[in-house]
């Protein structure tokens, strides 16, 4: 269990049609400097996703909004964030060559002092297709955007997710603009814990994901809506796990929890994309020029 | 109006059908499986030589991803010696992989002379041809049905500090695992 838990948690918040693969993954056999290079990919995808689908049109209305979304992602992973150079910091040791990372698919080896070592493998994905929900409720041009699940305990796991965006469309100072545009800044957070009681399969993941982005909008016969924007976004993962040191080689750091922190590497991004009206019902559809390009559609009921 | 309809709707097809069905979205998978025999001999005499017998079927990542593979690979293999008598040594070390019929030899490595103590936390690499390599995964072709192998270590002309001596070590193979996502 141990880590492939965290990582499909993460995974699969809510509506996610991911199967992951029946191999799993054992991050505990990994020093804490191999963990960050191993999960650095996970931790910037985390921010991919919190960070994507939070809007389709900077018009928010003057009086009272509503809107429930559901957004579908497609993630793809790039090539160079399925492997890592390891490094076993041993002397005379050297690996046979790079490694995969949480999201790669084949693994290396180094010959030490006790025998072979063989590195985790990762998920083996070329793309994470993954979903959420959100609440919006807008008035005086300022929309609140939400983003809840209670942290709730499943067996030996707890998780939860809270996020949340305000938005504020600043045209409405500027009534002579063609364009609908708006600022918004974006936080969201999600808790992961599993404690079956052994200390071996303790696993804390906590990701931290803030952005702030421009976007316009440009509303045609009041149906048709396209949209785009510029996001700077940052996305960081607070994991603590058990360092499982089967080999014996880090006598000073195995066999003991690890706290440490996993910068993602999400810097900026720009979206375009469109959506349609129909009443009440919104499709829209967009994508993310990022370090993980992502599409999104959703599905939107805006009253 | 009727264009621009068409337009959007279109794009959001193509983007729905891109999603659903461009894309794979799993990757080959592989995983590094890391298979060991122990020797463990006792003795006295001018010869070492001592078998073991093991079956893929005996480790777990063979057992559990076995109806969804795909190949096997050889990858490396060492030898290490746990422990042994003070200043055991011979002239050569011999070990040899057979198929499960004991006789049909996969490959043959040979150390010249052999110090069983300068293997302690310091494997040796066992280096084989590229013809070797073959054979091996030509043995493992066919990866859903069982493969059994025969490990020999063979120590010639052994002396030690004493009469009686005792020498424990392993040979490791790591095989590569193509499976089915």
């Amino acid at each position: 269990m141990k880590f492939i838990l965290s990582v499909i948690l993460c995974s699969i918040i809510f509506y996610s049609a991911l199967t992951f693969s029946q191999t799993g993954i054992n991050a505990n056999s990994l020093p804490p400097f191999e963990v960050n290079n191993y999960l650095k990919p996970l931790s910037t995808w985390v921010g991919t996703y919190f960070n994507s689908g939070t809007y389709y049109d900077a018009d928010v209305p003057e009086l009272f909004g509503f809107k429930f979304s559901l957004i579908g992602m497609w993630t793809i992973v790039p090539e160079d964030q399925k492997t890592f150079n390891p490094n076993p910091q041993l002397p005379g040791v050297e690996a046979a060559g790079p490694t995969a990372t949480v999201f790669g698919n084949k693994a290396t080896y180094y010959l030490g002092s006790n025998g072979f070592y063989t590195y985790p493998t990762g998920l083996a994905l070329n793309a994470v297709p993954s979903g959420i929900y959100q609440f919006s409720g807008s008035m005086f041009n300022t929309e609140l955007m939400l983003r809840f699940f209670p942290k709730i305990k499943f067996g030996d796991t707890h998780v939860g997710v809270i996020g949340f965006g305000i938005k504020h469309e600043i045209s409405s100072y500027f009534p002579g603009i063609p364009l609908d545009i708006a600022v918004q800044i974006l936080y969201n957070n999600v808790d992961f814990e599993y404690d079956d009681g052994d200390l071996v399969n303790y696993t804390k993941v906590k990701s931290n994901n803030f952005a702030f982005n421009v976007h316009a909008s440009k509303t045609f016969s009041g149906m048709f809506i396209a949209y785009g924007g510029l996001q700077y976004e940052s996305s960081s993962i607070d994991l603590s796990y058990y360092f499982e040191d089967a080999n014996h080689y880090y006598p000073e750091s195995g066999n003991q929890i690890h706290n440490l922190t996993i910068d993602g590497e999400n810097n900026f991004r720009f979206t375009f994309g469109g959506a349609v009206k129909f009443g009440v019902f919104v499709i829209n559809a967009d994508i993310n020029l990022t370090k993980f390009t992502t599409y999104t559609t959703g599905l939107s009921l805006d009253f | 109006m009727k264009k621009l309809n068409t337009l959007f709707i279109t794009i959001i097809i193509a983007l729905t059908s891109i999603i659903i069905n461009g894309c794979d979205p799993f990757d080959d998978i592989y995983l590094t499986l890391s298979m060991d025999t122990e020797f463990s001999v006792q003795g006295f005499g001018p010869d070492i030589n001592i078998g073991q017998g093991f079956c893929l079927s005996e480790f777990e990542d063979y057992k559990d991803n076995k109806d969804n593979l795909e190949e096997i690979r050889y990858i490396s293999s060492a030898y290490l010696t746990f422990n042994a008598t003070t200043g055991l040594q011979g002239d050569s070390l011999i070990l040899t992989l057979y198929e499960a019929d004991r006789s049909t030899v996969l490959f043959k490595f040979v150390k010249p002379t052999f110090v069983a103590a300068e293997y302690i936390n310091n494997p040796l690499e066992i280096v084989l041809t590229q013809e070797e390599i073959n054979n091996i995964n030509l043995y493992l072709s066919n990866p859903k049905v069982d493969k059994c192998f025969w490990a020999k270590l063979q120590v010639s002309n052994v002396q030690s500090a004493s009469q009686f001596y005792s020498l424990n070590s392993k040979i490791e193979f790591l095989t590569e695992l193509k499976i089915k996502p």
